[in-house]
């Protein structure tokens, strides 16, 4: 039996550390995480009275649902119980941007788009391009793992961070990684943060390599009828000494609302070259060979500012694909030559009615997103999951729709899911931090 | 002499000729490439990861401390059985397993050595980015185990970014997979954490990595500075031009004088610094950046910059790099590799530093490191054949590590904590800190047998971790 919880006095000892309210009637549904809705909302003004109010939860047995931006919620099985929304947008501070060194440290409630601006007054950036709503933080970006087509590249968040302060369910803060681009130093905690949506500890500040902005930026597409040529066309092109910053996979769907063409083809393949000049230019005419000889029918330059408009759109399309409700969205991480197989064979799942957007990264993650009503939707992530591991790679339901739990949101279990709920039991062990949420019902 | 009952069924396991357990045979397994040494009590080298999970499980039983060892190649005593016990040796697992050439990855057993992997796939026009200086000789375990670096990993990155899954035996026993081909599988990043972990958290049985297609085309830049704040002014302006090159490499004099003894790559002796820097990707351009770096040493008043006409050239100049640590070993009878890191800004002043300490315990200290990344390697000459002189030579490293740190650095940017750094870790890290880090290892680790006495200070200095007596684990 978990005792009751006694909301008042919780309250009460909160206020002691920080800013608590109930969400009202005017913004409860903001609030809500997959039809949950926490009872009180706690917002801390620094790091150490996050952490202790983070202890004030698990002494009490009250769930935390760590809250950034607030933009992701979605994310992850239905909570077992949600007590407390703990949120870090009070913690938004650049704490330290030396040009030079190509790092930055920040407070983990800083938006991903602030710390964007400020490092593009120095020509530089965060080399991440997720598909992210307004507002996303930079502690809930790295608790979701996003990224976007520039991965390909770039890397991904466990390849940019280096360090991270986060507070633990004792409330106090540790440290791991550091400041500078190449560390082993202790444990690599920081890549444990990586993707576990906020199960093993609230991050409070973030360490990052940054990139120069490249000084020229090209895109170019090529249509396709089949996307298995594309994705051939794909393979070939990564096979080749030519650092693409992006290659992506869309189909008509997708394509649509990008200002793109496609002149009846259902699929396209996306190319970006970022860098020097010379080297783009060049990109563009090995793109052009390697879709020719995979029956790519058209290649297309876009214009400088259609491009940067395209994939602005292409992302904000992205996020709200993601998130909208009564959308199935779905997640595949797989072998990047099985993009190609697998857009073709899903193509078809959720029937005429549903049109489903489609959408891969050269990296192998690939998107299905459509509008089916909930009696199918079992059915219909079964078919996808079938095609993800018959291709050597999983699925991970983003976007539920309003489901309550009936959808396997993560798949079979894993025998290295006995390892992960071992440590979870170290870092959590009353299960305080979104409990039920992440894989295995951790 | 009769082996034990313990050897007796480490020998069921892998077979007579895979176990060493006499005093001669277990000598040759005392040390690694760092100055610290300690007997094992067996030796295993098993074939199969099968073999690898039964010994863990008997070692468990029996309450057995065991280390993993690759290459024995590690500077900071990571392969060093400092609790005694069982060494497991995995250079007879050797294998490619499977080169994929559709979506760019390769499964290696990790006793493979790091330079066959490259030579395995690059008629494929591929290569596995990571390479340490040793790679002739390092296995891809151990650079899983320390998370390796080497000059070409700047702009790359280094092994944790290139390894994405790995298939381990873990303390338990049990053989289990972390990740795969594909990025982001659910669950817990635990190819990351396992990655550097210096074989505490498990035994790697099985890597996937990355494989890159080899650069179309290189340019490597030799540039002479008669100060190393020139040179280190160099790093800085190239790197914030926003040319990212595949590696840069600084010497200072030196090491210079003692590559130059040795190798003969051309490198000017009474320079105070030379940078070694390389530019690859496609040709279309490369010219043009190599140039813009020319611009920028001429800038910063470089002496010469020399630019390699062929791969022969080129080949010549990496020669005097890759070999300096040997040639350092030809004008010093014994050397001490420290590596640090501090933020690249920073390296004028920490460069300085360094050259103080040496002065204060009148030990020579040579600079031959990784400075685009900030990753330092002062190479401290010694002779421990002079009474007290490798006590000076540790405690002149501690010293160094400390101006690392009060830079804003780390303690290893590739070589790993090890038995060597772990007391200095308690400055760097909060007691706190490394209590939350090792939440990590009691969630794997339970019992503490793999690999103890490694990364975390022991519990009151300069104890060591007890050896079991023979006679209680039937040796
Ligand atoms: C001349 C010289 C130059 C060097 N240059 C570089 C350099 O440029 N960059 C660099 O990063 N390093 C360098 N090193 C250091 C060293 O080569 C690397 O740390 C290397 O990765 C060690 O590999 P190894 O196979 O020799 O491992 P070992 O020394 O045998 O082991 C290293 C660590 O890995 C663990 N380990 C080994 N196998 C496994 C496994 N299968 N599973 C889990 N853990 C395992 C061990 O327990 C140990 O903690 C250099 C060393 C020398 C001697």
């Amino acid at each position: 039996m978990i005792e009751q919880l006694d909301l008042a006095a919780l309250e009460a000892e909160l206020k002691t550390v920080a800013d608590v309210r109930k969400p009202d009637a005017t913004d409860s549904d903001s609030w809500s995480v997959g039809g949950i809705t926490p009872s009180l909302v706690c917002t801390p003004g620094d790091s150490e009275s996050l952490g202790e109010a983070l202890a004030i939860c698990d002494r009490a047995g009250a769930a935390v649902v760590p809250w950034g931006g607030g933009t992701q919620q979605g994310l992850g099985s239905p909570l077992e119980r949600a007590d407390v929304a703990l949120v870090t947008t009070q913690l938004d501070r650049l704490i330290e941007h030396e040009p030079g060194d190509m790092t930055v440290t920040a407070q983990a409630g800083m938006t991903l788009s602030a710390l964007q601006a400020t490092l593009g007054e120095h020509g530089q950036w965060l080399p991440l391009d997720p598909p992210l709503l307004p507002g996303a933080t930079l502690g809930g970006a790295l608790a979701t793992d996003v990224s976007g087509p520039r991965r390909l590249k770039e890397g991904g968040l466990r390849d940019l961070v280096i360090g991270t302060r986060a507070a633990n369910v004792d409330g106090r803060i540790s440290r791991a990684g550091g400041k500078v681009v190449k560390n082993v130093t202790g444990y690599d905690i920081n890549k444990l943060h990586v993707g576990a949506l906020g199960t093993l500890g609230v991050l409070v500040e973030v360490s990052f390599k940054v990139a120069p902005l490249p000084p020229s930026d090209r895109t170019w597409y090529c249509t396709f009828d089949d996307p298995r040529n594309a994705g051939l066309a794909l393979s070939k092109l990564l096979w080749l000494p030519v650092s693409f910053a992006a290659l992506d996979l869309v189909n008509a769907s997708a394509a649509e609302g990008l200002g793109l063409s496609l002149e009846g083809a259902s699929w396209a393949l996306l190319a970006r070259a970022t860098g020097f000049g010379p080297a783009v230019e060049r990109q563009l005419s090995e793109f052009r060979d390697a879709t020719r000889g995979r029956q790519g029918s058209h290649t297309t330059a876009v214009n400088e500012q259609q491009a940067k408009e395209t994939w602005t759109s292409y992302l904000e399309e992205s996020a709200k694909r993601r998130w909208s409700p009564g959308r199935l969205t779905c997640r595949f991480a797989l072998p990047s030559a099985e993009l190609g197989p697998v857009a073709a064979a899903i193509a078809e799942v959720g029937g005429a009615a549903g049109k489903p957007r489609i959408w891969g990264h050269g990296t192998g993650a690939l998107f299905w997103s459509a509008e089916v009503p909930s009696e199918g939707r079992s059915q219909i992530v079964d078919r996808l999951r079938g095609a993800a591991h018959g291709s050597g790679g999983r699925l991970v339901v983003e976007n539920r729709g309003g489901d309550r739990g009936e959808l396997d949101v993560w798949g079979p279990g894993e025998p290295s899911y006995r390892y992960m709920r071992a440590i979870k039991r170290q870092y959590d062990p009353r299960g305080t931090l979104n409990p039920g949420r992440f894989v295995d019902g951790i | 002499m009769k082996p034990s009952r313990f050897v007796q069924e480490l020998i069921e396991i892998v077979g007579e000729r895979n176990v060493l357990w006499d005093d001669y045979d277990l000598r040759l397994y005392e040390y690694d490439g760092s100055v610290d040494r300690a007997l094992p009590q067996a030796v295993v080298l098993p074939e199969t990861a099968e073999q690898v999970a039964e010994i863990v499980r008997l070692c468990a039983r029996a309450s057995v401390p065991y280390t993993a060892r690759g290459g024995g190649t590690g500077l900071s005593g990571g392969s060093i059985p400092v609790a005694g016990g069982v060494l497991i040796t995995l250079v007879k697992m050797n294998r490619v397993l499977e080169v994929d050439l559709d979506s760019l990855r390769a499964v290696v057993e990790p006793g493979l050595v790091n330079l066959q992997l490259s030579e395995a796939v690059s008629g494929h026009g591929l290569y596995y980015v990571p390479d340490p200086s040793s790679q002739k000789a390092c296995t891809i375990g151990g650079n899983v185990g320390e998370n390796s670096g080497g000059p070409h990993t700047l702009l790359y990155g280094v092994t944790t970014n290139h390894v994405l899954g790995v298939e381990a035996v873990m303390p338990d026993g049990e053989l289990v997979e972390f990740g795969a081909k594909a990025l982001d599988l659910p669950g817990y990043d635990l190819t990351g954490a396992f990655v550097g972990s210096e074989g505490t958290l498990g035994i790697a049985t099985k890597v996937t990595v990355r494989l890159v297609p080899l650069p179309e085309d290189i340019r490597t830049l030799l540039a002479v500075f008669d100060s190393v704040e020139d040179a280190s002014a160099t790093v800085s302006e190239v790197i914030g031009k926003g040319i990212i090159p595949a590696a840069i490499e600084m010497m200072d004099q030196l090491a210079l004088q003692a590559v130059e003894a040795s190798v003969h790559a051309g490198y000017p002796e009474d320079a105070a610094a030379v940078l070694l820097i390389e530019v690859d990707g496609l040709s279309d351009g490369l010219d043009e950046q190599a140039e813009a770096i020319r611009e920028i040493a001429d800038a910063h008043h470089a002496r010469s910059v020399r630019i390699a006409q062929d791969a022969k050239e080129r080949e010549l100049l990496w020669s005097g790099r890759k070999g300096a640590f040997g040639a350092i070993g030809r004008i010093s009878p014994e050397y001490y590799v420290v590596d640090g890191v501090v933020p690249r800004t920073k390296l004028p002043e920490v460069l300085k530093a360094i050259a103080a300490v040496g002065r204060q315990y009148d030990l020579p200290i040579a600079n031959v490191f990784h400075a685009g990344d900030g990753n330092l390697h002062p190479l401290v000459l010694f002779d421990a054949a002079i009474p007290g002189e490798l006590e000076r030579t540790k405690v002149a490293g501690a010293e160094i590590m400390r101006i690392c740190i009060r830079a804003g650095g780390v303690l290893s940017g590739e070589h790993g904590i090890g038995v060597e750094k772990r007391e200095l870790m308690g400055e760097l890290f909060t007691d706190y800190d490394m209590e939350v880090m090792l939440r990590l290892k009691a969630a794997l680790d339970p019992e503490g047998l793999a690999n103890p006495g490694k990364i975390f200070p022991t519990p009151g200095r300069c104890v060591e971790v007890p050896r079991k007596p023979l006679a209680g684990i039937g040796w």
